[in-house]
């Protein structure tokens, strides 16, 4: 349960930028291809923004955070595989709806 | 009894051969101070033993497990480093609670030095206050072996005391190795000390012997 509420605490840090960047993506979509809003677009998005977002905000900028993760039992290449799988969730479920 | 035990520690940068000939051994109730010059590898040997970084060869055992990666490491060995690693985004109170259980969470909080910051993101906090939370964070975590780089850095030297005070106190469930350039505080603080010194540890006995290794200059 900790090690999961860890994850969720390392992620939660991406979100508001991921989802900014991949609403902005979608946005500029809508303006080119003259349609409405599409949360599939947004989704699709959201898959590549989140994983740039996490190479940007902790291996540039805030690297030293990561000893606070690996202090409770988290390896980077489970916190990168928690990324890339959370954020594929919620772009599929983006896509699926 | 589990014990910490680390030996045949090889690490290279480029062609410069950093760590070779390394053995060092911490009990339960143990302080090791751990001191050596400026880039002989003590950050790198405490890295490696935490399992943050790799080496060409190692060997890393607590009690009868060896330790082979951070995985292993888990309630075993925990690592406070030189910089700060508070994540900015959180909450000084959320951040005590995720490091350490309940009872343990309560004595940092009940801290008068900390008290007063707890709602405060760590990002709103100075060098030396986010420093003062980190050596709390890691004295009163759970694992049985705690390694320290550099605690003193950037703390006043009123805490310091009462940071020696925490750490001898927490010895008698953990074990502890420390260094930092603030010799005088380690020898103070320590019940052995370990001079990394070309690569190599050295038992030091008497404070003489760091002068004959040319760790500090001759006194007169």
């Amino acid at each position: 349960m900790r090690i999961i509420k860890s994850i969720w605490l390392f992620y939660r840090k991406l979100i508001l930028t991921s989802a900014t960047m991949s609403v902005l993506i979608a946005l500029v979509g809508t303006f080119i291809s003259g349609t409405v809003f599409s949360h599939k677009v947004f989704g699709l998005a959201y898959i590549f923004c989140a994983p740039l977002t996490h190479f940007f905000v902790y291996e540039v900028r805030n690297t030293n955070e990561y000893y606070f993760y690996y202090n409770l039992g988290l390896s980077k290449i489970t916190l990168w595989v928690s990324t890339v799988l959370l954020s594929l969730t919620i772009g599929l479920i983006l896509l699926i709806i | 009894m589990s014990n910490l035990h680390v030996d045949s520690v090889i690490k290279s940068y480029g062609t410069k051969q950093v760590l070779t000939d390394i053995f060092l051994a911490c009990e339960k109730g143990e302080i090791i101070g751990l001191l050596g010059k400026n880039g002989c590898g003590k950050s790198t040997l405490l890295k490696i033993i935490f399992g943050a970084i790799s080496s060409e060869r190692k060997f890393v055992k607590i009690g009868n497990k060896i330790i082979s990666g951070l995985y292993d490491n888990r309630k075993l060995v925990n690592y406070l480093p030189q910089n700060n690693f508070l994540p900015n985004h959180l909450s000084i109170k959320k951040i005590i609670h995720t490091f350490c259980d309940k009872e343990n969470a309560e004595k940092i909080l009940s801290n008068s030095h900390i008290k007063h910051l707890v709602n405060q993101k760590s990002k709103e906090l100075s060098g030396g206050e986010k420093r003062l939370v980190e050596i709390l964070l890691i004295i009163y975590s759970n694992a049985k072996f705690i390694l320290i780089d550099e605690p003193f850095n950037g703390v006043a030297p009123v805490y310091r005391e009462e940071i020696k005070d925490l750490i001898k106190e927490e010895s008698k469930n953990k074990g502890f190795v420390i260094t930092d350039h603030d010799y005088r505080n380690i020898v103070d603080l320590s019940t052995r000390i370990v001079l990394l010194h070309d690569g190599g540890t050295r038992m030091i006995k008497e404070i003489k012997e760091l002068e004959y290794w040319d760790y500090i200059p001759e006194r007169a």
